[in-house]
């Protein structure tokens, strides 16, 4: 921080070092492989932005009819109802469990549809130089890389219900392809976030701050 | 420019799966097809599948009114790979639970709902989509191999939809529900039988009704049939193939049921089951006595029976009268058809007969029975007419005159020709007969003769002395020769009329005309001429037994020797004394003859016969008042007879044997003067000779038949009359037969009446099974109601 009240930090390939992203050890720049674990070493993932729109899309393509196709089959008695994402938060406010549909709600639609959004955010945004203090970014995109995997707490429920809720006649309960939709969607939105280099943050931070 | 990344493929992919996804999903979208429904219960949209064997095609999407709200309209979305083939074939009905006495199917429909199920062939077809559904499954299971069959029934069935078809106990078929023909005359069931027991079936295949309990009381004793409780409670059919030779059978081959095992299998050996075609009949509205099943005749041979009868207007009729319309089951086959391809061939045949004059009639099927048969008669003569097309349902035979009078007819008819054999004719022939040998014996020239002889008898003392002198002359020995010989053959013919038995045959001729006389007294009272002219017949034979000419015979036979004593007076002549006892002997052999005819006891007899005879015809008579009618009009026959018989003595009276007593009489005379001449001497000779033609014309009297003739009229009279009386002791005995019949019927029936112990327990086990069925119904109601009782125990 300095007077001018920008932020400027050093990066470490502005100190001739490079990181490693496994085992963390800095390494010279120009090291092909860390010195400690072997990894291969690079300043910049040059395809990052690729692979996190690829993984963007993908899993949003997903979500898609993850919220449409139902996600749970239940059979009571020969009877069978599918719910979807939507419609099983629906009934369980309707049956006045508010705090179990808010949770699903939570789960299911809203920390997805967040992801979504903050990756697309975060990856617009670093494309150019901007004015964003790059330290909420970086918690951003933390959150983002922590939150992903509650996400398959909806496909939990589903599969312990499927494994658990199995008698026959009386009540069955099946995965619908919803399910894997979902699964698919919060695997493909993990790997999208795991994807984007959070290097890229201070990167264009720098070039406004050489402006 | 950094090089693409590879993990771009996994959108791509993923782009592409689903567009693969929704392409495929287009391409098998379905197709949406309309279902008429009554009404759509246990339908939900969304939820109630189409299901082909017991496969799920299809969802139901919407579910609709038809545009006048009559009937619901439930589209379905199928399957695009089964849509092709749901053509006219297909049929849809829905699947509810079903609580039958057979047991329970589409329980499976009470937890996973109903559902709608369809069958169709397997051939692609002109695909349709608008169908209207059936109230249930079809009896043709789906792709089930077997043989389609109608069953036939008269009336009565208690046959329910689902009823089996059993084949020696084992279900190999069902029954659909019953239907009327459009006539309403018959009641038909479509049903089914499977693979391989249709094998069974042929042409001489017979079903019977096999429901329920059945009680057959029979000489090996009361039968008690129970078949299984399903067929007590829906019904069932039964059916066997007794005798090979049956050809193989087409679907949709009609089928009669017999009410019972014993009359199908009966039927086997009457006919094989030909194919008949429907006929009808007008009779007048007041023949009672034809029934459902009455069998149809031509030529004597059963070709048909009477499948119903209603009352009919021609609507061609301006008074509107009510006729009997009979419709027959004709088998054309049994008419002389050779062959039937179809019910035209039939028609045409039988049009054919019509017109070249076969006509319908009824007929009566016994003599005492009221029951009536159709004949079909070929009536050379009759008004053309053809056969009436159009105007009932079935073509119209015409018909003719019936010849329906049952048991009075036919008892007139016997007692009509009873009344035309010629005993009438031979009764008045022998009591002419009967008069004229009264008129005989009563005549005074009869009468004559017997008194003359008390002369000779009277005077043979002088006689015997002014004799003796003539009989020793061999001229009068010869004399007394011949008078021997002549009195030999009076001897013979007394003998031979003793022989013939003529009083018996008198006897039996007037038990004859008693028998005739009762039963004209039994129809009529007015015939006293017949009875008059007995009475005088017997009076007459009384007379003549007890006469005064018998008594006179001895004066007039004393007159002749007493002249003859005066005449001759030659010494030859007492040897014609030692002669006189044995004239005498054979004088008193022809009374004694005379006397002991017997005719006294065989009249008795005679009465008695009649009396037996009239006895039995009273009691025939009875009961039956309708041969009072004949018998009035044998009484009107018998009055003529009657007038006949008068002519006929009259006629007797001038016979030639009238005038054979007469010359003999006049004989007598002439040789009574004769002797009384005073050419004594020459007597002997002519005497001789004089009793020599009496000799040979009392041989041809004997010799020429006439008492031959006489004797034989006079028995086949009396067996004419003995017939009478046996056919008139045989009614009775029918009659009481017949009641005897009715009593023991009665008795038997009397034992299975509601007191008894059988049908208590068949009520009580009928009743039984009626709560079973209640309990059933109601239980199979409930659930219907509310299928989730069966779960929560409501």
């Amino acid at each position: 921080m300095d007077g001018s009240g920008r932020f400027h930090a050093l990066t470490a390939r502005d100190a001739g070092l490079v990181g490693c992203r496994t085992c963390t050890r800095v390494n010279e720049a120009g090291a092909e492989r860390c010195v400690r674990c072997g990894e291969r070493l690079a300043s910049r993932d040059p395809t990052s932005m690729q692979k996190v729109w690829a993984w963007w899309i993908a899993g949003l393509l997903f979500y898609i009819p993850a919220n449409i196709w139902p996600m749970l089959i239940t059979s009571t008695v020969g009877r069978a109802e599918e719910a979807t994402i939507i419609g099983g938060v629906i009934d369980l406010a309707n049956l006045g469990a508010y705090g179990v549909a808010f949770i699903v709600f939570f789960a299911s639609v809203i920390i997805p549809v967040g992801k979504f959004i903050a990756i697309a955010w975060l990856a617009l945004i670093v494309r150019k130089p901007h004015g964003h203090k790059p330290g909420p970014l970086l918690h951003l995109f933390e959150f983002v890389e922590f939150i992903g995997r509650w996400s398959m707490i909806d496909v939990f429920v589903v599969a312990i219900l499927a494994a658990l809720v199995q008698f026959d006649l009386l009540a069955t309960i099946n995965p619908g392809i919803a399910a894997v939709c979902f699964a698919l969607s919060v695997i493909f939105t993990m790997l999208s976030a795991m994807s984007f280099d959070s290097r890229a943050i201070w990167d264009r931070i720098e070039t406004i701050a050489d402006d | 420019m950094p090089a693409i990344s590879a993990v771009w493929l996994v959108p791509i992919i993923a782009i592409f799966i689903a567009l693969a996804i929704a392409w495929q999903s287009w391409q098998n979208r379905g197709v949406v097809i309309q279902i008429q429904f009554p009404d759509a219960s246990g339908v939900t949209v969304g939820e109630t599948t189409l299901r082909y064997r017991e496969v799920i095609v299809g969802v139901v999407e919407d579910v609709g009114f038809s545009s006048d709200l009559a009937s619901v309209n439930v589209y379905i979305r199928v399957n695009s790979d089964i849509a092709p083939f749901l053509d006219e074939t297909a049929s849809f009905w829905i699947v509810q639970p079903e609580v039958t006495a057979r047991g329970v199917e589409g329980l499976s429909t009470i937890l996973s709902g109903t559902y709608i199920e369809g069958t169709w062939d397997n051939r692609i077809g002109d695909p349709q989509t608008e169908f209207v559904a059936n109230d249930r499954a079809p009896i043709v299971p789906p792709n089930v191999e077997g043989t389609a069959i109608v069953l036939r029934s008269g009336d009565d069935v208690r046959l329910d939809a689902g009823a089996p078809i059993l084949y020696r106990g084992i279900e190999v078929g069902e029954v659909s529900a019953p239907r009327l023909s459009p006539d309403g005359s018959e009641i038909r069931l479509d049903a089914f039988v499977r693979a391989p027991y249709d094998r069974q079936l042929s042409t001489a295949t017979r079903f019977w009704d096999s429901s329920g309990v059945r009680v057959s009381v029979g000489g090996s004793g009361v039968q008690l049939n129970i078949g299984s409780v399903a067929t007590l409670l829906e019904g069932g059919v039964s059916f066997d193939t007794l005798i090979s030779g049956g050809t193989e059978i087409e679907t949709g081959t009609v089928f009669d049921i017999f009410p019972e095992r014993e009359a199908a299998l009966a039927s086997t050996f009457e006919a094989p089951a030909l194919r008949s075609v429907r006929f009808s009949a007008l009779f007048p509205s007041a023949s009672s006595g034809l029934s459902e099943g009455a069998p149809v005749r031509y030529q004597g041979v059963r070709v048909g029976t009477v499948a119903s009868i209603t009352g009919f207007i021609r609507p061609d009729d301006p008074q509107r009268q009510v006729e009997l319309l009979a419709v027959v089951a004709l088998q054309p086959t049994r008419m002389g058809l050779t062959e039937m391809r179809s019910d035209l061939e039939g028609v045409d045949f039988v049009g054919d007969l019509v017109d070249t004059g076969l006509r319908a009639r009824l007929v009566s099927t016994s003599i005492l029975g009221g029951d009536l048969a159709i004949e079909l008669v070929n009536v050379p003569d009759a008004p053309p007419d053809s056969l009436q097309i159009g105007i009932s349902d079935t073509p119209i035979i015409p018909t003719v005159e019936p010849d329906t009078e049952g048991l009075a007819a036919t008892a007139e008819g016997v007692l009509a020709r009873i009344g035309e054999l010629p005993v009438d004719e031979m009764i008045v022939a022998a009591t002419d007969l009967l008069n004229n040998l009264n008129r005989i014996a009563g005549s005074d020239e009869t009468r004559a003769l017997p008194g003359a002889a008390l002369d000779a008898i009277e005077q043979g003392e002088g006689l015997a002395r002014d004799a003796r002198a003539i009989v020793s002359s061999n001229e009068t020995a010869a004399v007394l020769n011949g008078v021997r010989e002549a009195v030999a053959d009076l001897q013979a013919i007394t003998a031979r009329l003793a022989e013939q038995d003529v009083a018996d045959a008198l006897s039996s001729t007037l038990a004859a005309a008693e028998a005739a006389a009762a039963n004209i007294a039994a129809g009529t009272e007015d015939l006293p001429a017949l009875s008059e002219s007995a009475r005088s017949a017997l009076d007459s034979a009384n007379r003549l037994i007890v006469s005064d000419g018998v008594q006179a015979l001895p004066d007039e036979a004393s007159a002749l020797l007493a002249e003859a004593r005066a005449v001759i007076a030659a010494p030859e002549i007492r040897a014609l004394i030692e002669d006189l006892p044995v004239i005498s002997e054979d004088l008193r052999t022809i009374t004694s003859e005379l006397r002991s005819a017997q005719a006294a006891s065989a009249l008795t007899s005679a009465l008695d016969a009649a009396e037996r005879a009239a006895t039995s015809f009273a009691d025939s008579t009875t009961d039956l008042p309708e041969l009072t009618a004949s018998a009035r009009r044998v009484t009107e026959q018998a009055e003529v007879l009657a007038e006949r018989l008068t002519q006929l003595t009259e006629k007797a009276n001038a016979l030639a044997l009238d005038e054979l007593v007469n010359s003999t009489t006049d004989l007598m005379t002439t040789a009574d003067a004769f002797l009384s001449s005073d050419d004594a001497g020459d007597v002997p000779v002519v005497l001789s000779e004089t009793l020599q033609e009496l000799r040979r014309t009392i041989e041809t009297i004997r010799t020429g038949g006439t008492l031959d003739n006489l004797n034989a009229t006079l028995n086949s009279a009396s067996g004419a009359a003995d017939s009478i009386r046996i056919a008139a002791e045989d009614l009775p005995a029918l009659v009481n037969r017949l009641q005897g019949l009715t009593t023991s019927a009665t008795g038997v029936l009397s034992t299975y009446d509601s007191d008894s112990r059988v049908a208590q327990e068949l009520f009580a086990t009928l009743r039984a099974a009626t709560r079973a069925a209640e309990d059933v119904s109601s239980l199979s109601r409930t659930i219907e109601r509310n299928p989730n009782s069966l779960l929560l125990g409501r």
